[in-house]
C-alpha cells in the first residue's frame, strides 16, 4: 500500500483533521498561558518597583544613596535601574544619565526608553520606570528592564516545540497507522466479498475478533447475517428442487411405463382407457406433490399474518365435524367431538380449518371400520394451554417415527403404501408453526394422537392448582 | 354432452400456444365459440370492443399482464365475467386476482373438465340471487323456512345438506366439480384424501331421489355431479 492510497483513506483524513485541530488548540493554549504569565509577571514587577520606590523615598538622603548604590552594584542580572537627581535634573547617583523627559514624576510605573550609564553597549531600550520626588526635592527614579519577558517567551516557545510538535508528529503517525490498519482490514473484506461474488457462498466477511466490536465489525456481522440468510434460502431452494425431483420420480416413472404400454397398441379399448386413466392419476399425484411442497415452503417462509383475525376455534371444530361426520358414518367409525371453552385465537380461519381437516382426514384414512376418532378442543390440564387434539384407533405411529412425521417428505411405514403426497402432516406442521402452535404426536394405545398446542399463549395464564402446589 | 349455453362467445387470452389449442379444442367440442389472443395488448383491445360472454385470462402474459387487463376493463366498466388461469398458487395471488375483478381463479395445471364446469357456472350466473324459493322440476326449496319438498313430499335435510342442495339448485343442469363444492359450499380450500364430497352427495341423493323416483342427482365420472330435472 502506498502513501497516496493511505492519504485517501477516511481514517487518515480524520487523523489529519485531529492533528490540525490539536495544533490549533495547542497554539491557543500556549498563547493564553503566555499572555496570562506576562500580565502576572508585569504586575508583580510593577508592584516591586513601586514598593522599592516608596521604601527608598521614606529614607534620608544618605540612606537613599547607599541603597541606590547597593541596588546598582548588587544587580548581577543587569536588570535594575536606580538613580537620584537634583530638582534641576543633575544626577546625584545611580545608573541613569538623566530623568527621561517623558516620565511623569508620579510614583507610578511607566514604560519609557532609557539607557543605563554603567553598560553603554545596551543602548536605550524600553524600561519600566517609576519616578517620585523625595522630601528634599530631589527626584528618585527606579525600575527594571524587560529581560524577563524575553526569558518567558523563550520558555513558552521551548515548551511548545518540545511538547506540541512531537504530539502532532505522533498524531500523524497514528493516523497513518490507523489508516493502514483499516485499509488492511478493508482489503480482507474486499477479498472475501469477491470470493463470495465468485460463488463461494460459504465464505464470510472477516471479523477482527477480540474485544468490543467496532463499526467495521458490526457492519461485517450484519452482512454475514444477510449472507447466512441468503445461503439458507439457496439451500432451501436446492432442497426443494431435490425433494420435488425425488418425489416426482416414482409417480412419473409409473406414468411413463403405463403410457409406454398403451403406445404398444396391443390393449383393448377398455384396458387402454383404464391405463391412461391411471397415468393421469399419476400425473395428478405428481402435481399434488409440487403444489403441497410449494405451499409448505410458502407457509414456512411466511411472516405475514394478513388473513389472521381473532376467532373462536370452536367454530372451526364444528365445521370440521359437519364436514367429516358423514364419512365417519359411512366408514362405520365413531367420530366424537368435544369442545370445552377456550380463549379466542389469533388465526387464519381457512388455514386452521385446513390443518384440523387434514388431521381428521388422515385419521379417517387410517382408521379401520369399527374404530373410533375423537376431535377435542380444550385447555390442557396442567397449564391451561389451548389444545386441539385428534386421536384415532388406527395403526398408530411407531415411537421412533414420531419426531419425523412433521418433517417434509417423511413417509411413515403406515403411509407408504397409500396414495397421497405424504406431505399432509408437514403441511399441518407448517400451518401450526405459523399460528404459534406446537405440533405433537403421541401414542393413543392403540392408534395415534396428534395435538396442536398453543404453548406461547398459555404463559400469561396461571396454571390450574399451580399456586396451591407452590 | 351438449353445452347448456350454446353460442356463448368466449375470448381466451393465453400466450402458451399448446395450452391454448387444447382449451380451444375442448371448448369448441362443447359447442362454444372461442376466439384467441396470444398477448395481453391484443387481448385487451379485443376484449374492449368485442361482445364476449366470458374471458379466460392467463395471469402472466407478454406486453400487458392479466391483472392490468382486468383492471383496465373494470375501469372502463366492461362487466364481462373473467376466469383467471394462473400458475401462481400463492394464496395472495388468488386474492389479488379476485380483488382486481376476476370472478374465478383456476390454477395451472387444471383438468379440462374443471375448466369447462367453471366456465359454465360463470356463464349461467344466477339471475336472481335474492329469490326466496328455488325450483328444479319437482324439487322445491324454501330458503326462508329452510324446507325442501319433492312433488309435495317433504325432504328432511340437515343444515349441511340444505346448503349443498341449495348450491346444486342454483346451478341446475350444470356440472359441478368437487373442488367447486368444497370452495363454495364449505369454504374449504384443501383437497381431502378421503371421498368427502362423494359421501355428502351420496347422503343427499338418498334423500332427494327416493326409491321409485326418477333420479335427479347424477355422478359425472371423473368430473363431478349434476342436478337435472327427471326425464
Amino acid at each position: 500500500m502506498n502513501l497516496s492510497e493511505i492519504a485517501r483513506t477516511t481514517s487518515f483524513r480524520l487523523a489529519m483533521v485531529f492533528a490540525c485541530f490539536f495544533a490549533g488548540s495547542s497554539l491557543l493554549l500556549f498563547a493564553f498561558i503566555y499572555w496570562r504569565a506576562t500580565v502576572f509577571e508585569t504586575n508583580r514587577i510593577d508592584a516591586l518597583i513601586t514598593e522599592d520606590a516608596r521604601t527608598l523615598a521614606s529614607e534620608n538622603q544618605d540612606a537613599i544613596l547607599a541603597l541606590i548604590n547597593t541596588h546598582v552594584t548588587g544587580d548581577f542580572h543587569r536588570v535594575g535601574y536606580a538613580a537620584l537627581f537634583t530638582p534641576d535634573g543633575h544626577r546625584v547617583a545611580g545608573n541613569l544619565e538623566r530623568v527621561p523627559p517623558d516620565l511623569p514624576i508620579d510614583g507610578k510605573v511607566h514604560v519609557v526608553r532609557a539607557a543605563r550609564t554603567d553598560i553603554p553597549a545596551m543602548g536605550a531600550i524600553d524600561v519600566r520606570l517609576a519616578a517620585l520626588r523625595i522630601a528634599n526635592g530631589n527626584v528618585l527614579v527606579i525600575g527594571r528592564n524587560g529581560q524577563y519577558m524575553v526569558i518567558l517567551r523563550e520558555v513558552v516557545v521551548r515548551a511548545l516545540t518540545m511538547g506540541a510538535i512531537p504530539a502532532m508528529g505522533l498524531a500523524l503517525a497514528a493516523g497513518i497507522f490507523l489508516a493502514w490498519r483499516t485499509q488492511q482490514r478493508l482489503k480482507e473484506v474486499h477479498r472475501a466479498a469477491e470470493r463470495i461474488m465468485g460463488g463461494q457462498v460459504h465464505e464470510r466477511l472477516p471479523i477482527a475478533g477480540v474485544g468490543p466490536r467496532d463499526e467495521l465489525d458490526r457492519l461485517s456481522l450484519l452482512f454475514n447475517g444477510i449472507l447466512d440468510e441468503t445461503e439458507r434460502l439457496l439451500g432451501e431452494i436446492k432442497a426443494t428442487g431435490d425433494e420435488i425431483a425425488h418425489d416426482l420420480r416414482t409417480p412419473l416413472t409409473r406414468v411413463r411405463a403405463r403410457l409406454e404400454r398403451t403406445l404398444k397398441g396391443d390393449m383393448g379399448p377398455e384396458d387402454t382407457r383404464e391405463t391412461v386413466g391411471k397415468a393421469i392419476g399419476g400425473l395428478d399425484q405428481a402435481l399434488a406433490v409440487i403444489t403441497a411442497l410449494l405451499r409448505i415452503r410458502e407457509l414456512e417462509n411466511s411472516k405475514r399474518r394478513r388473513g389472521f383475525t381473532t376467532l373462536d376455534p370452536a367454530a372451526i371444530i364444528l365445521l370440521i365435524e359437519e364436514l367429516y361426520q358423514p364419512i365417519a358414518e359411512t366408514k362405520d367409525i365413531v367420530f366424537t367431538v368435544d369442545i370445552a371453552p377456550v380463549p379466542p385465537m389469533f388465526a387464519d380461519r381457512d388455514l386452521l380449518m385446513e390443518a384440523v381437516g387434514n388431521l381428521v382426514d388422515n385419521a379417517l384414512k387410517f382408521t379401520p371400520p369399527g374404530g373410533r376418532i375423537s376431535l377435542t378442543l380444550g385447555p390442557r390440564e396442567d397449564d391451561g394451554a389451548t389444545v386441539i387434539r385428534v386421536a384415532d384407533s388406527g395403526p398408530g405411529i411407531a415411537a421412533h417415527e414420531r419426531d419425523l412425521v412433521f418433517s417434509r417428505f417423511y413417509r411413515s411405514d403406515r403411509t407408504r403404501h397409500l396414495e397421497g403426497t405424504g406431505l399432509g402432516l408437514s403441511l399441518v406442521a407448517a400451518i401450526a408453526r405459523l399460528h404459534g402452535l406446537a405440533p405433537r404426536v403421541g401414542d393413543n394405545n392403540p392408534g395415534c394422537v396428534v395435538e396442536l398446542v398453543a404453548e406461547g399463549a398459555s404463559v400469561a395464564r396461571v396454571p390450574a392448582g399451580g399456586i396451591a402446589g407452590a | 354432452m351438449a353445452p347448456v349455453i350454446s353460442k356463448a362467445h368466449i375470448l381466451l387470452i393465453e400466450d402458451d400456444q399448446e395450452t391454448a389449442e387444447e382449451i380451444i379444442r375442448d371448448m369448441s367440442d362443447r359447442g362454444y365459440m372461442i376466439s384467441h389472443a396470444d398477448n395481453g395488448r391484443v387481448g385487451l383491445e379485443r376484449a374492449r370492443d368485442g361482445h364476449y360472454d366470458l374471458l379466460i385470462l392467463d395471469r402472466m402474459l407478454p406486453e400487458v399482464d392479466g391483472l392490468s387487463i382486468i383492471g383496465q376493463l373494470r375501469a372502463e366498466d366492461v362487466r364481462v365475467p373473467v376466469l383467471f388461469l394462473s400458475a401462481l398458487n400463492d394464496v395472495d395471488e388468488r386474492v389479488r386476482g379476485l380483488k382486481a375483478g376476476g370472478d374465478d381463479y383456476l390454477i395451472k395445471p387444471f383438468v379440462l373438465s374443471e375448466l369447462s364446469a367453471r366456465v359454465e357456472a360463470l356463464l349461467r350466473r344466477p339471475a336472481e340471487p335474492r329469490t326466496t324459493r328455488l325450483r328444479v322440476g319437482p324439487l322445491e326449496l324454501d330458503l326462508i323456512s329452510r324446507e325442501a319438498n319433492r312433488d309435495g313430499r317433504p325432504v328432511e335435510l340437515l343444515p349441511r345438506e340444505f346448503k349443498l342442495l341449495e348450491y346444486l339448485m342454483r346451478h341446475p343442469a350444470q356440472v359441478i366439480t368437487r373442488a367447486m363444492l368444497l370452495e363454495d359450499v364449505w369454504n374449504y380450500r384443501f383437497s381431502p384424501q378421503t371421498n368427502l364430497v362423494d359421501v355428502h352427495i351420496g347422503k343427499l341423493r338418498r334423500k332427494v331421489d327416493a326409491p321409485g323416483d326418477f333420479p335427479m342427482i347424477y355422478n359425472i365420472r371423473n368430473v363431478g355431479f349434476v342436478l337435472r330435472e327427471p326425464q
